[in-house]
């Protein structure tokens, strides 16, 4: 087939973190890529023109100005040695404990962490570890640490499927994905033998 | 209401020889939500940047792919084809192919010290144009993987009186679709019949038989579970959401009905449920939810 098997029931995590990328995140640039008028008309120069996001922020950068570009973007330039990343306020040491507070309180509801926190997080980690605040091998035992209370809950809902609906609170995109083949194959099933036991009846 | 671009779209293509114009005069649901202010914007844009056509569009015609794209991974149908949105896109595609060629280029005759720091543009647009293009190319395979399962569906919906033949099939999907939909059932066609129907009986010879203990025909699971994100945001003239109520609490929200069950539900804005395909299947087309 024109699809591989295993892509046509969901989308694979390399997939997820391409839709994740395309999201916007803050950076201080360490090159200057505003022109005054003057050296404009003399060289215009190397300039950017993007065609799937805003390229004045990246024509406009100014050293150590935070600005805002897309993911992939800042971990291109990241890996150029060309900006640092600002790290989201929800990826410190403080506000993490926050939100594994609130998922030990509450067993049957997640925390508002952002949909796309595990691919931000993992990405951020492999590729800019030098811009974080705290140390990083803290951070990533509490984003461990989150991923399994989560994990735990998640496989505890799994009860609750049913033939008609479900409604799913702050659930991350990749924690979604990964329940996908499972939960909807459950629930077709579970809706066939509804609809064959109505049928006879 | 469709704002009709066909004028636009012809006047930049005749600049780019390669791409073919297919989208001629197809109606497109995609582009009727943003459809208004392309007209008052274009006419000036192209006047001052020739170079980069549709500059205060590019950027809602890559989300609108990308939600195109989610939404053909995820549903069981074969969604119609976005005639102009692909054409633009295609267009875009080609004129930074060219755009990269001709700066590459420069780089060559200058032959000053080339500093990483002049060829940072470049990479940019370059991994930029690697990521339209996967894009493009995950969503053309995935609509042909979905031709490929349906094809007797297909044709058989296409033959219907009521359907008005073949122009359906047009509207559902691309030129090249429609040529890889036909070759293909005719050559596994050719296969079936030279290898083992030949062989059977004549009332067994069809491949397409209903009538049998099990229907031949593949039909999309209309009743699929999907994972949906409901997004709302889509106004009309008068600037509000018919379709939109209140829950209990007050909340806004679309009601849907599940007739199997008689159950309702109210789908919250922002909120992500688990339901079955064919009660969003409309608030999908409209763009008031988003498959994921």
């Amino acid at each position: 087939m024109a699809l591989p098997r295993d892509l046509s029931i969901g989308f694979s995590p390399q997939e997820i973190q391409f839709l994740i990328e395309n999201e916007p995140i803050r950076i201080m640039p360490r090159i200057t890529t505003r022109k005054t008028k003057k050296q404009l008309a003399k060289d215009p120069g190397a300039q950017w023109s993007l065609i799937t996001c805003d390229d004045s922020t990246v024509n406009n950068m100014v050293a150590m100005n935070s600005c805002e570009v897309t993911l992939w973007l800042a971990l291109l330039l990241k890996q150029q040695g060309k900006c640092n990343i600002v790290v989201p306020s929800w990826l410190t040491l403080q506000q993490l404990e926050k939100y594994l507070e609130f998922e030990l309180k509450n067993p049957s509801r997640f925390s508002n962490l952002p949909w796309n926190w595990l691919v931000v997080s993992s990405l951020l980690f492999a590729r800019c570890s030098d811009d974080f605040q705290d140390p990083v091998h803290l951070l990533r035992s509490k984003v461990q640490d989150l991923r399994e209370v989560r994990l735990g809950k998640v496989n505890k809902g799994l009860q609750y499927l049913n033939e008609s609906h479900l409604q799913l609170e702050n659930l991350s995109l990749m924690e979604i994905n990964e329940m996908r083949p499972y939960a909807c194959g459950i629930m077709d099933k579970l809706r066939t033998i509804h609809d064959s036991s109505n049928d006879t009846t | 209401m469709s704002i009709d671009i066909d004028d636009i779209l012809a006047e930049l293509d005749r600049d780019t020889t390669a791409v073919e114009q297919n989208a001629s005069s197809y109606p497109d649901q995609s582009d009727r939500t943003q459809g208004n202010d392309v007209s008052q914007i274009r006419p000036a844009d192209k006047v001052v940047d020739p170079v980069v056509p549709m500059q205060f569009n590019k950027i809602d015609d890559y989300q609108r792919l990308v939600t195109h794209w989610k939404n053909e991974r995820m549903s069981p149908e074969l969604l119609p084809y976005p005639h102009h949105l692909m054409t633009r896109t295609l267009i875009r595609i080609q004129e930074r192919i060219e755009l990269i060629e001709t700066l590459s280029m420069g780089y060559l005759e200058d032959n000053q010290e080339l500093t990483v720091d002049s060829k940072l543009p470049l990479l940019c647009m370059e991994a930029e144009l690697e990521r339209l293009k996967f894009l493009v190319r995950s969503f053309i395979r995935c609509r042909l993987s979905k031709i490929d399962k349906y094809s007797i569906y297909l044709r058989q919906q296409s033959e219907l009186p009521n359907n008005a033949g073949l122009s359906r099939l047009d509207l559902l999907m691309s030129k090249e679709e429609v040529k890889y939909h036909m070759k293909h059932s005719d050559i596994l066609l050719k296969l079936f019949n030279n290898a083992i129907l030949k062989h059977l009986p004549e009332e067994l010879q069809a491949v397409n038989d209903t009538e049998g203990s099990i229907s031949m025909i593949d039909e999309p699971d209309w009743n699929k579970t999907v994972f949906i994100l409901v997004c709302g945001g889509v106004v009309d003239e008068s600037g509000v959401d018919s379709k939109l109520t209140t829950d209990d609490d007050g909340k806004p929200c679309y009601s849907v009905i599940i007739e199997d069950l008689n159950e309702e539900i109210y789908l919250l804005i922002g909120a992500v449920y688990v339901i079955r395909y064919s009660v969003i299947r409309d608030l999908m087309t409209e763009g008031r939810v988003v498959l994921i």
